[in-house]
């Protein structure tokens, strides 16, 4: 620079955009030339000091400005009258306790802010001085601006995460369960890598059978948040076209917070959040969590883990089914079990085992009742025995040959005196009758034998008589006796005008009501074994009455 | 009086009769000829019974068979 005759160097030619450090008023280590700026007119006045035009002087604070700060400055500050125009560009105010310096950032960098800046806040911003002439104000033009202290992304995260939050993003209740026995498992990873060789290999083992549709995105860099949420979307989309997808594994290996940024972008939050398939997030290491986790139905603390959550172990459910199957198996015998137990307390019982005990008590009753008969009939027949005996007596007393064996023997005897009165007679009459009979020749004993004969003869009628009408009249006697054992008969008592009434069905004997019902058909034995079959009509109460037998009879009305 | 009809009942039906039938029959208050039939009715009941778990048996063994495939 040439110093004028004033010792004065004159900035006005000095070229813009100097980069080094310069002193306004001293010395220049470059040795650039010097461009040709435009020569200002002067003042012509010799004498005076020189006039600029407010326009000059605005330009020598410019150059003065960049000739001696630094290009590049890093300021610190808090920001105040933040104001993001509709243009895109940012107006604001960088300010400590003691000054402020108005600064604004193009769109261009503005739209690149990871983080939203507000008034109050610390940060650090990188960029240079200027002037800006229309206005006459040096401003700071920013070309980068962090937050102080933490940095822009761990900001960023954080303003993303409640902005979300608050929208409901992260709810629980809109998380959707995964599918337990999947058949096909979408993918969206890096197409190389550790991250989809592991989920590869993990699902291969778990569930060989499994359909896995890889969809390789770029997962760090400025355009992996587009990629990663359109492969989302793009899924969602031709699902069904696909052959179905019944989960998704969407994440990527390790790597710095800015690797795994793009996990972190909006646009890929509201991709998983408005999925229809269930997701499940993979990203980066244990400890990383980004948004992406968040807002996922499930969170895996690596592509392996995230495998291992999509689907089941097929030898895990192998075995399970196995026990399953002891279970059910033995579940069923169990039930056998007890049937069979049930079945096993009534078929031992005596009923059936030995069902012949049915009949001790019957038997025993009929032994009884047969006995207390047999009993009464043999009292019946000693009676009548007894009775026989004494009719026999009688009529052995009155036996015509006992009669006519006591009439043979008065006959006889009377015979026998007869005959010894005749041998007598004849003999005294002989005596006579050889006296007498040649004087007695008319008069014949024979005849008075005869008479003697006929009188006999007469005898001998009238015992036969009487002997007849001894016998006529014990046969009678027996008769009756027969007839009044006749009676003991059933058959007489049949013949005497009961019956007996039996059941047609199954031909029991009915002894009383409740055996009958009307319109039953019954079976009614006479005498003769003559049969009545009739139908039940009417049943209307019975009379009683007890005979000298004991037995119960009952008259139909 | 009604003869008694060889419908398919169930296990537990078959089961629930024959206890009617044996209780009964142990109170002692039926005429004789109807023990008998509840007798023979029981012994029917028995032989169903049995029937129906043996089938049961074959099919569980069948079924197990079948499975283990």
């Amino acid at each position: 620079m040439k110093q004028d005759e004033f010792g004065l160097f004159n900035y006005a030619d000095e070229p813009r955009g100097f980069s080094r450090q310069t002193d306004f008023f001293g010395q220049k280590e470059s040795g650039k030339s010097r461009p040709k700026g435009r020569k200002e007119e002067k003042n012509t006045t010799q004498s005076g000091p020189e006039v600029y035009s407010v326009t000059q002087l605005t330009r020598m604070v410019k150059l003065a400005l960049s000739e001696s700060l630094p290009g590049k400055i890093l300021l610190a500050g808090e920001i105040s009258n933040y104001k993001r125009h509709s243009s895109g560009h940012i107006y604001l105010t960088i300010k400590d306790e003691n000054a402020q310096i108005a600064a604004v950032m193009w769109k261009s960098g503005a739209e690149r802010l990871k983080f939203q800046p507000a008034d109050g806040m610390a940060i650090v911003a990188t960029g240079r001085v200027d002037v800006y002439e229309p206005q006459g104000k040096y401003q700071f033009y920013i070309e980068k601006l962090e937050p102080a202290g933490a940095g822009a992304l761990d900001l960023a995260f954080r303003q993303l995460a409640e902005k979300l939050r608050k929208e409901g993003l992260f709810e629980v209740e809109h998380k959707k369960a995964l599918p337990r026995y999947p058949a096909t498992v979408g993918i969206v990873t890096s197409g190389t890598g550790a991250a989809i060789e592991d989920i590869s290999k993990t699902l291969k083992r778990r569930f060989p059978s499994l359909r896995k549709l890889l969809y390789p995105v770029r997962v760090q860099g400025e355009a992996a948040a587009g990629e990663i949420a359109g492969a989302i979307r793009d899924l969602n989309r031709r699902r069904e076209k696909l052959g179905g997808i019944d989960v998704l594994i969407v994440g990527r290996g390790g790597g710095s917070l800015e690797d795994l940024w793009a996990f972190n972008e909006e646009i890929v939050a509201r991709a998983i959040y408005d999925s229809k398939i269930p997701i499940i997030s993979a990203v980066g290491h244990e400890i990383d969590i980004t948004i992406a986790d968040m807002v996922a139905d499930e969170r895996a603390a690596t592509p392996t883990a995230a495998a291992e959550r999509a689907v089941p172990d097929r030898n895990e459910l192998l075995q399970s089914l196995r026990q399953t199957q002891q279970l059910l198996y033995a579940g069923v015998r169990h039930s056998l079990e007890g049937a069979k137990t049930d079945w096993e307390n009534l078929a031992e019982r005596s009923l059936f085992v030995r069902p012949l005990d049915l009949l001790r008590i019957p038997r025993q009753l009929l032994d009884e009742r047969s006995a207390t008969l047999g009993r009464c009939f043999s009292e019946l027949v000693h009676q009548t025995a007894r009775r026989l005996e004494g009719y026999t007596r009688i009529l052995r007393g009155i036996e015509p040959h006992q009669v006519l064996a006591r009439a043979q023997k008065q006959l006889t005897e009377l015979g026998n005196g007869l005959r010894m009165a005749w041998r007598d007679y004849g003999q005294r009459r002989k005596e006579k009758l050889t006296l007498m009979y040649s004087g007695l020749q008319a008069g014949r004993p024979q005849n008075r034998i005869m008479l003697q004969g006929s009188a006999l003869k007469n005898l001998e009628g009238r015992m036969a008589a009487a002997r007849g009408q001894f016998i006529r009249r014990e046969q009678e006697r027996l008769a009756g006796l027969n007839a009044r054992l006749g009676n003991l008969d059933p058959r007489a008592v049949l013949r005497r005008g009961y019956s007996i009434t039996r059941l047609k069905a199954n031909r029991q004997i009915v002894n009383d009501k409740s055996k009958i019902k009307v319109g039953e058909l019954l079976l009614t034995e006479l005498a003769q074994e003559a049969q009545i079959e009739s139908e039940v009509t009417a049943l209307s109460e019975k009379a009683k009455e007890k005979n000298r037998m004991g037995m119960v009879r009952q008259a139909h009305h | 009086m009604a003869k008694t009809e060889t419908t398919k009942k169930s296990f537990e039906e078959n089961i629930t009769e024959l206890e009617k039938i044996v209780s009964a029959v142990e109170e002692g208050k039926i005429p004789l000829e109807e023990c008998i039939n509840k007798y023979e009715q029981g012994m029917k009941l028995i032989k169903d019974c049995r029937e129906i778990l043996d089938r049961a048996e074959k099919r569980i063994e069948t079924i197990t068979k079948e499975g283990a495939k």
